[in-house]
């Protein structure tokens, strides 16, 4: 008896005569050509949103000088609340009105993501971390070393793996997600959504915050969610596209869940500032100025190096050009 | 595709190898990292330093990172830094008994003292206990407390109290743990693990 192995694009899943090969993966004619293109909008919203963070501190500024103190409980939590979702609606907006305008048919995916990571963080992550394992009520009762370690062990792994599951069993197999970049795509829409309902979370059990040193916070958890999902993002974008190592997602996931670890220590660590040999203070900008640049360092990187690779791939399946 | 109908197809899974074992990697690599998470938790939460007093000839092991205070009329006071709004602590202090003296004779000189010291101080209940195969002595008991400073602003706090009294010889040792009345089912159990721990 004769034995004939089908093949399937791992892009659209049309079943194939002759496939095209692509480090391990096979592809039909359209999509071999089309996941290492850089759609332009992707980079273009993300500094829109960026932009929109920026601006929310400047926000943050001019409410805190009219404002101050004033504001009741209720008001404060709404505040916060608009604050701290304001630059996410931006980015998921734009993003995929930019993306209905470039291709037909622009994928649900992206705010589907949003409101799934929302959920997630509702339903699984506050539960089990304010009423199970009560860690920010024992954070802070212990020392610096074990909040470092608690906040890599804990929060990393368990939010970078919640995000990784989103796009990987949701996503991944979607036709939709077909270029590299869409691996940041998908992280990074899931995480805004759980990191945006996280913080309505921490607004609303502290019963609302401070204007500007409560938002400032707030932000640097945020840019502590974003940095580390693009790095996920990344490495989910590479290995849908190539039969990469067993241990390369793993490698990702591990280190999206330290650098997550990192930054949410460093937001709030850093804010202890030394007044005098006996004496502490506090101030909400080096743990936000911290926070901003390793975002930023971080989209940089990611963007050198997915341009890097999208290069060497043209080049790969194009040796003519 | 047609042609091939007839014969023996192989669907061959977009998923490869090196795909299944990373799926298995990423889920077994998160669970053993939030395991020693908890592990460690764990850990660091119950870890203890060694008090000692050798005036005393009293040792026990208390929580890490409270504060020990060895300069009241008591052997020692040891406060939880942390705790809000009230610092919830052991105090461990020595009352000299006479042959003739009952553990009540100690109960009675203790609630006399605190009724003038406490506001609100209530005795809630006095009973004989088991405590590491030994045979002592609780009284649980409530105050109020409201802090003296004009500068602090806080509403007064329910303080719930208990006494273990051991006597010793001609010696009562009293281990006192005091703590927020809503704190106290959760802290007492380490109250539970410093009174396992007392050598004397």
């Amino acid at each position: 008896m004769n034995e004939v192995i089908q093949h399937q694009c791992t892009v659209c899943n049309q079943l194939l005569d002759a496939p095209k090969r692509f480090g391990g993966r096979e592809y039909c004619d359209t999509h071999v050509h089309q996941f290492y293109q850089e759609p332009p909008h992707f980079w273009r919203t993300s500094v829109m949103g960026l932009g929109a963070l920026l601006l929310t501190v400047a926000g943050l500024l001019i409410a805190d000088l009219i404002f101050g103190a004033r504001l009741n409980a209720d008001m404060r939590i709404l505040a916060g609340m608009a604050f701290v979702s304001l630059s996410p609606l931006v980015w998921i907006t734009l993003y995929y009105r930019s993306s209905r305008r470039n291709r037909a048919g622009a994928s649900p995916w992206p705010p589907l993501l949003f409101a799934l990571g929302s959920l997630v963080a509702v339903a699984v992550t506050h539960p089990i971390f304010s009423s199970i394992i009560e860690l920010e009520l024992w954070l802070s009762r212990t020392n610096a070393t074990n909040r470092f370690l608690a906040h890599i062990l804990l929060n990393g792994f368990f939010h970078m793996f919640v995000l990784y599951a989103l796009v990987r069993y949701l996503s991944w197999d979607h036709p939709s997600f077909d270029h590299r970049v869409h691996g940041l795509v998908l992280t990074l829409s899931a995480c805004l959504g759980y990191a945006t309902a996280l913080n309505f979370f921490f607004i609303i059990d502290h019963e609302g915050l401070t204007i500007l040193y409560g938002g400032l916070r707030l932000i640097s958890q945020l840019c502590a969610f974003v940095a580390p999902a693009l790095i996920l993002g990344y490495f989910l974008g590479i290995n849908r596209f190539e039969d990469m190592p067993f241990y390369y997602l793993s490698a990702g996931l591990l280190l999206s869940a330290v650098a997550n670890g990192l930054l949410l220590y460093a937001g709030s660590e850093l804010n202890y500032v030394g007044l005098s040999l006996t004496q502490t203070g506090f101030s909400p900008w080096p743990g936000f100025v911290a926070s901003v640049l390793a975002l930023v360092a971080t989209g940089a990187t990611i963007y050198g190096l997915l341009r890097r690779q999208n290069a060497l791939a043209r080049a790969r399946l194009n040796p003519d050009l | 595709m047609n042609n091939t109908a007839s014969r023996n197809q192989t669907n061959v899974s977009k998923l490869s190898r090196n795909d299944r074992l990373s799926a298995v990697l990423a889920v077994t690599l998160t669970f053993g990292a939030i395991a020693l998470g908890l592990l460690f938790r764990q850990e660091a939460t119950n870890q203890t330093w060694l008090f000692e007093s050798r005036a005393a000839g009293i040792a026990a092991r208390y929580p890490a990172g409270w504060l020990v205070d060895e300069r009241g009329n008591y052997v020692a006071r040891i406060r939880d830094p942390r705790a809000r709004p009230y610092k919830t602590q052991y105090v461990i202090s020595v009352v000299p008994v006479s042959s003739q003296s009952t553990v009540r004779n100690v109960l009675d000189s203790l609630t006399l003292q605190r009724a003038s010291d406490l506001a609100a101080y209530r005795v809630l209940l006095v009973e004989e206990i088991a405590t590491s195969g030994a045979a002592r002595t609780r009284m649980r008991f409530a105050f109020v407390d409201a802090d003296p400073n004009p500068f602090i602003q806080r509403l007064p706090v329910v303080v719930l109290g208990e006494d273990i009294i051991i006597l010793d010889g001609n010696r009562a040792i009293v281990a006192t743990f005091m703590a927020d009345k809503d704190a106290y089912d959760t802290d007492h159990p380490a109250f539970e693990r410093f009174l396992a721990s007392l050598r004397h």
